[in-house]
């Protein structure tokens, strides 16, 4: 099945390199849509279909965590496979991240980090 | 100084240099870059962090490095002053998350502040006087950058 995934950060540049990394990862992708704030992306959510978010967490207007609780929050959006993709690196602060059913992936990382990430988050199997 | 958490210090910025950017460490005599770090402050990056340790991170990097690391994150030759801060400000970022978790005592927690341009006190350390003081400097094949990090 291939993905739609929504590329949310604040900094152009690392959206630029996330998409670099999720085209390196090998990962069946059909369309990628970004956002550069939390409430962008729910903008996008709203507008189009995404399978996949990969989000980061200190953003202006919105956070990622934020957004995390609120996309929770939405019965149309709650089981959305959210993946942090954050240079955060302290357990408790990871933990809280899992326990609000995200995944995890922590900077710099490489395409099979990612790559096994997202098959994780998305039940996705890799052939 | 402290040798381990220096060379802890160092393996992450190299492992982040070489990930986001495709730069390697390089015995002086071979890299390219001109081998001088900024030189103006205001190409200077700081994070501030608090909580369980308080203290910062200061990057400062070669104008070549500055150059080099906007055009490889972003995959083209064509960048701007602003693409050159937006580069050093994310690698400072994913550095400094890197680095707080080995200065955090009993796994305490600690708020990372967003990446900026350091001001002439913070450029030259007088910000943190009286604070831990660790330095790192990379000689890459790109150009040359100083780690500064102060800790209480």
């Amino acid at each position: 099945m291939a993905l739609n995934v929504l590329v949310v950060d604040d900094s152009a540049l690392m959206r630029n390199i996330v998409i670099k990394v999720l085209k390196l990862s090998d990962i069946d992708i059909a369309d990628i849509f970004q956002a550069g704030n939390g409430q962008e992306a729910l903008e996008q959510l709203n507008n189009n279909w995404i399978d996949l978010m990969l989000l980061d967490i200190n953003m202006p207007v919105m956070s990622g965590l934020e957004l995390l609780d609120i996309v929770r929050a939405n019965p149309e959006t709650k089981d959305l496979p959210i993946i942090m993709v954050t240079s955060e690196s302290q357990e408790k602060r990871i933990s809280t991240i899992e326990q609000k059913g995200a995944g995890f992936v922590h900077k710099p990382f490489t395409p099979e980090l990612l790559r096994d990430q997202i098959l994780k988050a998305t039940g996705v199997t890799h052939e | 100084m402290n040798s381990d958490l220096n060379e802890q210090i160092r393996v992450l910025a190299l492992r982040a240099f070489e990930s986001m950017c495709f730069m390697f460490e390089m015995d002086d005599d071979f890299g390219d870059g001109d081998m001088a770090i900024a030189t103006d402050y205001k190409d200077s990056v700081v994070i501030r962090f608090d909580g369980d340790v308080n203290g910062g991170m200061l990057i400062s990097a070669s104008p070549d490095l500055r150059q080099a690391a906007a055009m490889n994150m972003l995959g083209t030759d064509d960048v701007d002053e602003q693409h050159k801060k937006d580069a050093c400000f994310e690698l400072a970022n994913i550095i400094c998350g890197n680095i707080v978790p080995l200065l955090n005592k009993n796994d305490g927690v600690s708020f990372i502040q967003s990446p900026r341009t350091a001001t002439k006190v913070e450029a030259s350390g007088a910000a943190f006087k009286g604070f831990h003081e660790e330095v790192v400097s990379l000689s890459l094949d790109e150009g040359t950058c100083e780690i500064r990090v102060y800790y209480l």
